[in-house]
């Protein structure tokens, strides 16, 4: 094997299964998946080079990843279900009071809430503003930290901040909605 | 600091993304403050819950498309109709078996979650152990070629229960456990071998097939024939 290829592979390796993960939520079916993390890892083969090898981050096959989606949301055949809003359109959307309450979730026990969660998870994150969906992704799917995700959205770490805040109350907003309607369905089902 | 200041920096605290003096700070808020310690807890769940939820997500719907290709629509829409009606008609489904039929019946259509997913006994009797406290142990299940995907946990009427999925040359059956020394048992057939007794009931197309051991109650439910449920069920004495 050669240097570059093992350099490559020492480099790829570890992100494989976090990449995975990400093209998932970036694409809306498992074959557009699987192709995004090819071209991903297509990409980074053709501009790797084991000299330059200590300037590559974590965050430098997402951010390849990341261009290879929204190129696609231009080309026909190819579902991409994260589509974020124009930045001059975010300002808007991002303004929100940071020390406001959160709201609260329906009182429920432990085993309860694990359930619930478990059903209703996905299906709260699938609901929230996708540019605020997307960092919340780079962070628990793709694992990384928030000066990576900057680097990979090219904004400042406050921004990151800001709309990691932003996606978790808005997931917890979805949460408590879902939670008064799973209440009245399960009155029924239990 | 004020429970407003910790509101808007508690993600990045429970994302190890404060410095560590204003980490340490936010810290002894938590220790004094109830409710802010309250919304601390919930958020930590949620963020859990979601990296769990994500990565299962990928092995089911990985599972799912290798091993389910001929679960046929027209059993999903048999289970569908017969849900409904029983929805329709009971309510108020308030019995352990009246749930246990929903429950079942969203879990073999996959509109329920399976929370583990692995073909290996041990994995799966190790996590659903953990989740329910029931002292549940999978057996090698080798009357027939039964193949194991999954479980998940749930609640019955307020007790907590295991379900494992199951499949028969890929027709899906669940195996329900649940803490109990009674069998609900009204309107079902006695069926006697040696010392052991099981019983067995069809209802709204699915076939159930249920046995008491030692504190714990076992279901198998599925579309599957009674007797091949009762194969599933024996092994696990």
């Amino acid at each position: 094997m050669g240097e570059s290829k093992r350099a490559f592979l020492a480099h790829m390796q570890p992100l494989s299964r976090k990449l995975d993960l990400v093209a998932r939520q970036y694409t809306a079916t498992r074959h557009d998946a699987c192709d995004l993390v090819q071209e991903t890892l297509l990409r980074g083969w053709r501009g790797f080079s084991p000299d330059d090898e200590h300037t590559y981050s974590r965050a430098w096959l997402f951010v390849i990843m990341r261009n290879i989606a929204y190129e696609w949301r231009r080309v026909a055949g190819r579902r991409i279900r994260l589509v974020p809003m124009p930045e001059s359109e975010l300002t808007d959307v991002e303004a929100f009071e940071p020390g406001a309450p959160l709201l609260p979730l329906p009182p429920m026990d432990e085993q309860r809430f694990r359930e619930f969660l478990d059903d209703r998870i996905l299906a709260a994150l699938d609901d929230i503003e996708p540019s605020f969906r997307e960092v919340l992704l780079l962070s628990v799917a793709g694992e990384l930290t928030y000066r990576e995700i900057s680097r990979v959205l090219d904004c400042p770490l406050g921004t990151v901040m800001s709309r990691m805040a932003r996606a978790r109350r808005q997931l917890r907003e979805r949460l408590a909605a879902l939670a008064g309607s799973a209440g009245r369905v399960k009155e029924v089902a239990r | 600091m004020i429970c407003s200041e910790v509101r808007e920096y508690l993600f990045a605290f429970l994302d190890n993304e404060l410095p560590a003096e204003f980490s340490i700070e936010l810290q002894g808020h938590l220790e004094r403050c109830p409710r802010c310690a309250h919304d601390a807890e919930t958020e930590r769940a949620v963020g859990h819950h979601l990296h769990s939820a994500l990565n299962v997500s990928t092995e089911a719907s990985r599972q799912h498309r290798l091993r389910w290709p001929r679960l046929v629509a027209g059993f999903a829409a048999l289970l569908a109709l017969a849900l409904a009606a029983r929805m329709v008609t009971r309510p108020d489904a308030e019995t352990l078996f009246d749930q246990l039929l929903v429950e079942s019946g969203e879990f073999l259509q996959r509109q329920r979650p399976i929370n583990i997913t692995s073909a290996d006994r041990s994995v799966v009797t190790d996590w659903l152990r953990r989740e329910t406290k029931l002292h549940l142990t999978l057996p090698a299940v080798e009357a027939g070629p039964w193949t194991l995907v999954g479980g998940r946990r749930c609640t019955l009427a307020g007790r907590p229960a295991a379900f494992v999925l199951y499949e028969f040359d890929d027709v899906p059956a669940a195996l329900v456990v649940v803490s109990g020394d009674q069998c609900d048992v009204d309107g079902m057939e006695p069926v006697r071998s040696g010392d052991d007794t099981r019983w067995s009931s069809r209802r709204h197309g699915l076939n159930v097939v249920v046995c008491q051991r030692d504190a714990l109650l076992l279901h198998a439910v599925s579309t599957l024939p009674a007797a091949r449920l009762d194969d599933l069920v024996r092994a696990h004495n």
